[in-house]
């Protein structure tokens, strides 16, 4: 493996300017520590020699303790000097930058026994190259076993780091994941209604025309309402009732007396906020689900007030209530979705009987101003 | 690692007694480096240091890694905690080198003549003191690839953590690709709906045919969209 060492201050391949990977100080200061640790730990051996408990009293036994742990830390030292400035260098390839740490605590540790040999020289029968060997080999083993341990810890704080990071951005795709699906089934009632209002434009021009004129009409008004809705993120309430009246006013041409209305929402409530299309989603639910099921039809009254500074909008029908509300359960769970996608945990949507019969929906929502 | 073997197999304990000797065969060798210089003796010699050392320090690093795989055996499926994996080389190294120990200088020493560390050195032998240094040397080396160890299986444990938050990412970046499309595919342009219905309209005033014709004309186009709408998958 070739080393490609480049001297910090050089761009890196990423572009990413060089200081950058220069060791911050608080993971200096722990791996001092640490190192210090170590070197403790290795000074305790002087201790461990029972023969000399024999021949020194114990306060010279801790005062050579206490020499000896020197003389580690000044070894120790060197090899902690060697790898932090070694540690910057860029290299290519990681068993490259594995062989140049192990390189700098070989160095360091033969600079640090070489200054011990200096301050006490070795007895001249004892071989010096052989010593030296046997030293910096020892402190290879310790220093390989810290650094891999380093290694593994760093990489393994880094494969944390990515996998937080990954988790994030899958709870981001899955919310704007709700909004599409929310879009496709938005589309998907569009088509239905507009299929069969025109079947019936279609047929009252040739039995009625007047009253084919007067649906083809309310429902181009539907249209002009629904068509901004569905491309925002939040309307106003007034907007909102407006589409829901011009729906209501459709289907009014369509199912004639089983159809009554009522639109119960103060004027000055209708500048507030409102998701776009949760009422039109409640009322037809309550068209289709409620009325259509039953001969007689009903009526649906949509009603807002203020409580505790939250907007409470209610969709009660007469119709044919909960226990045969199958198949809305979709757009009623994407509608939840939606309003906590927008709100948290400030909004809510509640579904209960209505009296004598039928079905209450009632959307809560914060009170916000239109440009928060 | 041993997730990639079961516990307690053959290849586990093969693995376990491999380790504990190649960090015999460590010790043994940087003891040999240390102690061939001091000894002088000739060249002979070396090798039945060597020799000595080796069947000295094995012995204890293959205890201290059976004594891990036992206790990792008992905690079998899940993986040894770092508290009860310093238990495990605590007990490990005292325990092994008390018998290996013994069983060195009493037996095969006393016995078979085999020669320690001190008949080289030439210096009284009086095994319990070495005990106390190989103990020590254990506790320090096999302490230091222990955590070398954990911090490995740790390592392996938090990738397998990534890949699966990664899995599932990509998941999710897939079904959102898809949700997408079908939101795409669902969308009937209400810009040219609107403009057509606001033509209908001033044409029944003008020519009721006509619009009839272009109704009929767009019901059948809606029941096409509707149908394509249909056919994907609602979530």
């Amino acid at each position: 493996m070739q080393l490609g060492l480049r001297l910090p201050g050089f761009l890196g391949r990423d572009g990413e300017p060089a200081a950058q990977r220069l060791i911050s100080w608080p993971s200096l200061w722990r791996g001092g520590v640490a190192a210090l640790a170590i070197i403790f730990l290795l000074s305790t051996q002087f201790l461990f020699q029972l023969e000399l408990y024999e021949v020194w009293p114990l306060p010279d036994i801790l005062h050579g303790w206490l020499d000896h742990f020197l003389d580690l830390s000044i070894v120790g030292g060197c090899i902690f000097a060697a790898f932090t400035s070694a540690a910057p260098l860029r290299v290519r390839g990681s068993a490259a930058k594995h062989l140049l740490a192990l390189a700098s605590i070989a160095l360091g540790a033969l600079a640090g026994e070489v200054l011990l040999m200096v301050r006490i020289p070795v007895p001249p029968d004892i071989s010096a190259a052989g010593m030296l060997f046997a030293k910096v080999a020892r402190w290879m083993v310790v220093g390989g076993l810290a650094y891999a341990i380093y290694t593994y810890l760093r990489r393994t704080a880094h494969a944390a780091s990515q996998a937080h990071e990954s988790g994030l951005q899958r709870v981001q795709l899955e919310r704007q994941m709700t909004e599409a699906r929310l879009q496709a089934l938005r589309a998907q009632i569009e088509p239905h209604f507009l299929f069969n209002t025109l079947a019936n434009v279609h047929r009252l021009y040739q039995t009625d025309p007047g009253l084919g004129r007067k649906m083809l009409a309310n429902f181009v008004a539907y249209l002009r309402a629904a068509l901004p809705q569905m491309r925002r993120d939040e309307t106003t309430l007034k907007q909102e009732v407006e589409l829901a009246h011009a729906y209501l006013n459709v289907l009014q041409v369509r199912m004639g007396e089983r159809l009554r209305f009522r639109l119960d929402v103060p004027n000055d409530l209708g500048a507030l906020p409102f998701p776009p299309l949760a009422l039109s989603t409640l009322t037809e639910n309550a068209i289709k689900h409620g009325l259509n099921p039953l001969p007689e039809g009903g009526s649906i009254e949509i009603a807002a007030r203020v409580e505790k500074f939250q907007l409470k909008v209610e969709v009660s029908d007469t119709g044919a209530g909960l226990r045969q509300n199958s198949g809305s359960g979709a757009g009623l769970a994407n509608l939840r979705a939606r309003l906590a996608a927008l709100y948290g945990e400030m909004a809510s949507l509640a579904i209960e009987a209505n009296a004598p019969r039928g079905i209450r929906a009632t959307i809560t929502v914060p009170i916000r101003t239109v440009s928060g | 690692m041993s997730s990639a073997n079961p516990i307690d197999s053959k290849q586990f304990w093969l693995r376990r007694a491999g380790s504990g000797l190649l960090l015999g065969m460590s010790i043994a060798i940087l003891e040999f480096a240390y102690y061939y210089p001091l000894v002088a003796t000739p060249d002979k010699l070396g090798v039945g240091l060597l020799a000595s050392l080796l069947l000295s320090w094995c012995g204890d690093g293959v205890l201290l890694a059976v004594t891990v795989g036992l206790f990792e055996r008992r905690e079998a499926p899940r993986s040894l905690g770092a508290r009860q994996l310093a238990l495990a080389v605590v007990i490990g190294s005292i325990a092994g080198v008390l018998a290996w120990q013994a069983f060195v200088n009493l037996v095969l020493r006393e016995q078979f003549g085999i020669w320690v560390l001190r008949d080289f050195v030439g210096q009284p032998v009086n095994w319990s003191v070495g005990v106390l240094y190989h103990i020590w040397l254990m506790l320090v080396f096999g302490g230091l690839a222990a955590a070398v160890y954990s911090s490995r299986q740790r390592h392996a444990r938090m990738l397998g953590v990534l890949h699966a938050a990664e899995l599932s990412r990509e998941t999710s970046q897939r079904q959102l690709a898809e949700a997408r499309f079908a939101a795409l595919r669902a969308r009937i342009d209400p810009d040219i709906l609107f403009q057509t219905l606001s033509k209908l309209e001033r044409l029944y005033e003008a020519d009721p045919q006509g619009a009839d014709r272009l109704l009929a004309e767009l019901i059948v186009f809606l029941r096409g969209a509707l149908a394509e709408v249909r056919a994907t998958p609602a979530q």
